[in-house]
């Protein structure tokens, strides 16, 4: 898959980068929303992967810009948060397509958005 | 629809508008003790660079995470307190640091109105677990240096705006 991370932590774009790309992904890492969206207008992809807390624009806040705009190709999103369940209602409202809690390790992620990548597939 | 939790022991987080309620004490878990090379390095794809980048990289985080926390403690910034502690928080829990990371949580879930006591407290016992954290992690970059050549000018690497390119399999 063509996935964009989006994770102001420098440490988690290391790692998140290095274990999907090791799984075959090809990946671009960018340290905001803002950044985000510059690079899907450039080159949409097919997963949006996203942290959920981040200064500025969050990752809810991009999740629904994502979804109100047009980028030319139907992309899945999957949300990154430390928080509870509570949240995955409000990531459902926004457009995620699935709410993944931290911490997770890589091999986890790697394992866990497997199934998007058949999904993501049939779309594009 | 692929909803799902991957851990789920107290990970409530701060700023509800319920009364407040002491922060849960984190329960203990069997690798509380420990902060594991292998499994640090498993995360790191068993590549001994990328541990020592990673290791590097979380160094410059925690010291940023400590002092925003320290600064918004200073001036009374609750929601400073609890993003810097939530930051802190995410880097520990990438790292397999599982008592930094409780420390962290602990100050994430006191950062409320009218527990700058309590949170200035936490903040000193995270300050003890960043420093023991980094302690132990600096061995495990020794170790690492020890069993990998050093890498060639990827020192701190970071993979912003890098496209990185994973074989299409």
């Amino acid at each position: 898959m063509t996935i964009l991370l989006v994770d102001d932590s420098a440490l988690s774009r290391s790692l998140l980068t290095a274990a999907l790309s090791n799984a075959g992904h090809h990946v671009r890492a960018v340290a905001g929303g803002r950044q985000a969206l510059e690079a899907l207008r450039q080159a949409p992809c097919q997963l949006v992967l996203c942290d959920w807390e981040m200064p500025g624009m969050d990752g809810l806040e991009l999740c629904r810009l994502i979804r109100r705009q047009e980028f030319g190709r139907p992309m899945r999103v999957v949300l990154l948060s430390a928080h509870g369940c509570e949240d995955a209602a409000r990531a459902l409202a926004a457009g995620a397509d699935a709410f993944l809690t931290k911490p997770i390790s890589p091999a986890q992620l790697v394992e866990r958005i497997g199934p998007l990548e058949h999904a993501a597939g049939e779309h594009l | 629809m692929l909803f799902e939790r991957t851990q789920s022991p107290h990970d409530n987080a701060a700023g509800d508008n319920g009364p407040p309620a002491p922060p849960p004490e984190p329960q203990p878990q069997p690798q509380d003790d420990v902060l594991n090379y292998d499994v640090l390095l498993e995360n790191c794809l068993g590549d001994a660079s990328l541990l020592i980048s990673v290791v590097a990289q979380f160094e410059q985080q925690a010291r940023t995470d400590l002092h925003n926390i320290l600064r918004a403690l200073a001036g009374a910034d609750i929601d400073g307190v609890r993003a810097a502690a939530h930051s802190l928080k995410g880097a520990a829990g990438y790292l397999t640091a599982q008592r930094l990371r409780s420390a962290a949580q602990r100050l994430e879930l006191a950062a409320r109105p009218g527990w700058m006591k309590l949170a200035n407290q936490l903040a000193t016992e995270l300050v003890r677990q960043l420093q023991d954290c980094l302690g132990r992690l600096r061995e495990f970059v020794e170790r690492a240096k020890s069993e990998s050549p050093p890498p060639i000018g990827a020192s701190g690497a970071d993979a912003d705006s890098a496209v990185a390119k994973g074989n299409p399999g």
